[in-house]
């Protein structure tokens, strides 16, 4: 077997990494000193500061490929490799105060650039006894991540781990993304959560927006479009674990419910007993509800760009599964009665609750099916959609 | 085996530290960077929608979140000792009431705030700017996946990937955090060294072999071994181990995991699965309607997807069973790609699993794919004369 390259006489020598690592590091500083003067620079001239972020940014990406091309050249050289550190520290002064998710990259670059430069200086033996700490450390990290998840039955998070976690690990697995526990369907496969949203625009008109619909959202070959949003959807599912409804929100919950035609909770029990009727959502959640309300109410936009939208009500479903016995007697996978919709609250359009007392925030509106006053063949049934019904109504206030 | 145990120190170096052949680097590159390639791709269609200014986790809350998040710990004696009172103080009494108001827990009980996310999306939100970015950042994932600039374009992947990945932390699931760890373990080793352009480059003289961090004087007809390989290969086996154990032992603690329906609620969850088409719907209706293969179907899954994630970790280190636990692995992620839709999480850990092939094994399926079995000249008796006479 014969390679076809020529001997490497032949070939115009590689460049010297030092003639690539100093022009690099002294462009970074040049940047560095920009950025230290863009102040006095924007007093005096906004056209020469303009300039001078310009050549910033060139100075800034020409000095990181020198450092970075260098590096590869001679990734053994511990002088090289600290060279590269001083680099990296330097980068982090030379982008703006303000753009603290990209400095932080490049000190913690510029931290494990140096530990780097030890490392390559070392003898075998010690390079390899590090090395074996850090491997034991990322996977301690890695056990860490899988064991501070509370178990399902109570009790909390075991307590090393969760101490481990938040005091250790959390700041290099966060930023390395590695912090997924790996639970994966457990401990049990659960329904799915969609988000449904009727936009109201200020001549009363409405529209009903569902996140995600396979029609609207499948876009790419791998429909991650879809799923993407099926799990933001998901965010909004974290719930309080203790809900206590005070007899004075069921009062208010039933007393509103009357006015507009929605039974009361005693009586959606009765009918749907396993389903919650009140669940409150994480603080996460609520601030993701807030988000999402907010992004509907720019995405939706009416028709007429004279309409503005007056306000975003949002509810949380989850998707029930349909059971074996219940397919095998004709229930389909989507069939309205396994849709349980809990309002999450009317929003306006910097994502704030209209009505923080609203009386039905976070109680359930579900679809309900009952047998037709005359039936046909086809059809036995039919559903009243309280939350349809819910949406339609007009504000309702815990005062009223 | 021996040596193992007769010196631990010594298993441990050998285990960590031989040279490897980075030929399933090479395989594994390639498919981790096509599904990092798709899963780019995908975000094509929501690069407002998801990193945005108005994004559907819009830049305010996200530069809150990871600027503010208060993070508490357990408390070091059996409770959490009281928050300090705010005194007579007004001003500091207002700030903790908002701030428990915020967050739902009182200042002083935090450890620290914030979450060490980082991402570019935070601070380039321009439209036209972001574009033009995600564009450059799509090219370097494809010279990424054929190999081109290995060395340097695995570094510009993860880093690339990890811009999307600390801005959309509401979007991401399973799938993202697999890319993230087959392109971190893959950028400390020399993935470019087998099946890539670059190696192709250097076969054919290229004359600036040294961008690769290779020396091309000294080519053999297979890739240089080298530790780095072999640790790169090495983190990628144990991960996977801990995954499926994580995996696997906290499924134990499910109820339909127990009674044999869990995998009834994956199929039949209509938001994920093929619930829409007729075929799949018609399968799992025709399942359901015949009680007993529905419940050797959904046991069986069961049972199989219990006993391979947690048996995983101890059998896959023998190497006579190690073809069955990855042709498993391939298996089982196969299934999931159809069923519940997930491609790319499929991808990823098919990748994973391909740690664990020995690398003259993927040298002989590539030499098979890239050689096909040349089939004899068969020359016809009428030109052999002619043949002949030509010679």
């Amino acid at each position: 077997m014969t390679h076809a390259f020529s001997p490497e006489s032949a070939r115009p020598p590689a460049p010297s990494p030092w003639t690539l690592m100093i022009p690099g590091i002294c462009g970074i500083a040049l940047a560095a000193l920009l950025m230290q003067f863009r102040d006095t620079i924007t007093v005096a001239n906004t056209i020469v500061r303009d300039i001078a972020d310009i050549a910033r940014f060139v100075l800034l990406l020409a000095g990181i490929a020198g450092a970075g091309l260098a590096i590869v050249r001679q990734p053994r050289s511990p002088f090289l490799i600290g060279l590269s550190a001083i680099a990296a520290l330097l980068c982090s002064y030379a982008v703006e105060p303000g753009w603290d998710a990209i400095r932080m990259p490049f000190r913690v670059l510029a931290v494990v650039a140096a530990m780097g430069a030890v490392l390559v200086a070392l003898p075998t033996r010690f390079q390899r006894a590090a090395l074996s700490v850090a491997i034991v450390f990322h996977f301690g990290g890695i056990l860490t991540a899988i064991t501070t998840v509370p178990p399902p039955t109570g009790g909390g998070a075991p307590w090393l781990p969760s101490q481990l976690w938040a005091r250790v690990y959390r700041p290099y697995l966060q930023f390395m993304y590695l912090s997924n526990a790996y639970h994966f369907y457990s401990p049990d496969p659960g329904p799915a959560t969609v988000i449904w949203a009727r936009i109201e625009y200020s001549d009363d008109s409405y529209r009903w927006v569902i996140v995600p619909n396979r029609e609207e959202h499948m876009k790419d070959p791998f429909a991650l479009t879809y799923y993407r949003r099926l799990c933001m959807a998901e965010s909004t599912n974290q719930l309080v674990p203790v809900n206590a409804i005070t007899p004075v929100m069921a009062q208010q919950r039933a007393e509103a419910g009357r006015r507009i035609g929605i039974p009361e909770p005693l009586d959606i029990e009765r009918i749907i007993p396993t389903a919650p009727q009140h669940r409150v959502p994480t603080d996460y959640s609520a601030m993701m509800i807030s988000s999402y309300a907010r992004f509907l109410f720019r995405a939706y936009p009416h028709e007429n760009p004279a309409v503005p939208v007056r306000a975003v009500k949002v509810y949380r479903v989850v998707h029930l599964m349909v059971s074996p016995e219940q397919l095998v007697h004709g229930t389909e996978p989507t069939d309205h009665s396994l849709y349980l919709p809990y309002f999450q609250g009317e929003f306006n359009r910097d994502g704030k609750l209209t009505n923080p007392n609203d009386p039905f925030l976070y109680w359930l509106l579900p679809i309900l099916r009952f047998p037709k006053a005359v039936p046909t063949a086809s059809e036995q049934f039919e559903f009243i959609n309280y939350a349809e019904i819910h949406g339609n109504r007009k504000q309702i206030r815990s005062s009223e | 085996m021996s040596t193992v145990a007769a010196s631990p120190s010594g298993g441990w170096n050998r285990f960590w530290f031989t040279p490897a052949d980075p030929s399933t680097l090479g395989l594994i590159r390639i498919l981790t960077g096509l599904a990092v390639l798709f899963i780019h791709i995908g975000y094509s269609f929501d690069l407002q929608a998801f990193f945005g200014k108005d994004a559907w986790l819009n830049l305010d809350l996200a530069n809150e979140y990871r600027r503010e998040l208060p993070i508490v710990p357990p408390p070091t004696e059996w409770e959490h000792r009281l928050p300090s009172a705010a005194g007579e103080d007004p001003q500091k009494a207002a700030q903790v009431t908002q701030h428990v108001q915020r967050w739902g827990v009182h200042p002083d009980l935090a450890h620290s705030h914030g979450t060490p996310s980082w991402s570019i999306w935070y601070h380039v939100t321009d439209p036209t700017a972001m574009a033009w970015l995600h564009g450059a950042i799509l090219v370097v994932m494809a010279l990424y996946t054929v190999g081109f600039c290995t060395r340097v374009t695995s570094v510009l992947a993860w880093l690339a990937a990890m811009q999307y990945v600390h801005r959309g932390l509401t979007t991401l699931f399973g799938m993202d955090q697999m890319m993230i760890l087959l392109l971190m373990y893959l950028m400390l080793a020399p993935s470019g060294a087998a099946f890539s352009v670059d190696r192709w480059l250097l076969r054919r003289g290229w004359s600036w072999g040294w961008l690769f961090g290779q020396q091309a004087s000294a080519l053999p007809d297979q890739p240089e071994p080298s530790v780095a390989a072999n640790v790169a290969l090495r983190l990628m086996q144990v991960h996977m181990c801990f995954i499926y154990m994580a995996a696997g032992l906290s499924k134990l603690l499910g109820s339909s995991w127990w009674n044999g329906t869990a995998l009834w609620w994956a199929v039949a969850n209509y938001d994920f699965t093929p619930l829409r088409y007729g075929w799949y719907a018609d399968s799992v209706r025709w399942l359901s309607k015949h009680r007993l293969f529905w419940e050797l179907f959904m046991s069986g899954g069961v049972v199989f997807t219990l006993v391979f994630q947690i048996s995983f970790p101890f059998l896959v280190w023998n190497p006579k069973r190690r073809w069955i636990l990855v042709a498993g692995s391939v298996l089982l992620h196969t299934m999931i790609s159809v069923i519940m839709g997930l491609l790319g999480f499929g991808l990823c850990m098919i990748a994973l699993a391909l740690s664990f092939v020995p690398p003259e094994v993927v040298r002989d399926w590539a030499a098979g794919l890239l050689e096909p079995r040349k089939k004899p000249a068969v020359v016809p008796p009428t030109a052999e004369p002619a043949l002949m006479q030509a010679a």
